[in-house]
């Protein structure tokens, strides 16, 4: 696979958990946000900095944030209590059940539906579905 | 199309814009969403790996033609593919759209470098 990942290596699939269950928290909290206490700068990038004495995971956000504020990137950095955001449960995948390929002239090449065992099948495509 | 709203408060309507980073990589993804008391009633999550120097959309969960889907697009933004996702709420749907990109980031990314025009 061709990934281009960020230096830091203390960075691991532990870490990216965390940070994902952080960002799925804060959602839930600026959606619930009657006041704009959760509000993030129009476009930044938002970098999370929990409160929870992890100072190896602290040190690769803000590491990370700067390098895309070198890229040019409107960075936010935010510190946030765990025990002021709300709990989010751990979420199923989501599950395709159609999917619709193009050509390349913006034609539909193909119009599928799921099949229980995850293969694809072909399918009539609705009208009222758009590109 | 939630991502021709301007951010803020238009009526009860409140349009929020911001970008996190996505899995082990450098890559972000650019979160738009509109809500009306607490209820999301349009998001989009595009994907946008940084590919030879610049950052580039690749796939975006979406909210428009009244089902979550994931448009995953070619080099000129175009969509190559969509795939329709089980009817949920949109709350739901979009805390599902970044649990996914989490999870699904290298797919998306191997793919669209595939596509890259050669």
């Amino acid at each position: 696979m061709t990934t281009t990942t960020v230096a830091p290596s203390t960075i691991d699939d532990a870490h990216a958990a965390k940070n994902g269950e952080l960002h799925r928290r804060y959602l839930r909290a600026m959606i619930d946000d009657p006041d704009g206490s959760y509000d993030v700068p129009n476009g930044a990038l938002l970098v999370l900095l929990p409160d929870d004495g992890d100072e190896a995971f602290a040190a690769s956000e803000v590491e990370i944030g700067l390098l895309h504020l070198r890229r040019g990137r409107n960075v936010y950095f935010r510190h946030v209590s765990l025990a002021d955001l709300p709990e989010v449960p751990s979420v199923d995948p989501p599950r395709f059940v159609r999917r619709t390929r193009y050509n390349p002239d913006g034609s539909v090449a193909a119009e599928e539906t799921a099949g229980p065992d995850g293969t694809w099948v072909p399918a009539e495509r609705s009208e009222e579905e758009g590109r | 199309m939630v991502g021709r709203r301007q951010a803020g408060w238009s009526g009860r309507e409140r349009t929020r814009e911001y970008d996190k980073r996505v899995g082990l990589s450098d890559d972000v993804a650019r979160v738009r969403f509109v809500t009306v008391d607490r209820k999301v009633i349009a998001y989009t999550v595009q994907y946008e790996p940084w590919v030879a120097g610049a950052y580039r959309p690749a796939a975006r969960y979406d909210s428009a033609h009244g089902q979550p889907h994931l448009d995953l697009l070619d080099w000129d933004g175009k969509v190559v593919e969509k795939r329709w996702l089980a009817s949920t709420s949109l709350n739901e749907a979009l805390e599902d759209a970044l649990a996914a990109l989490d999870r699904d980031w290298p797919i998306w990314r191997e793919a669209f470098l595939r596509r890259r025009p050669r």
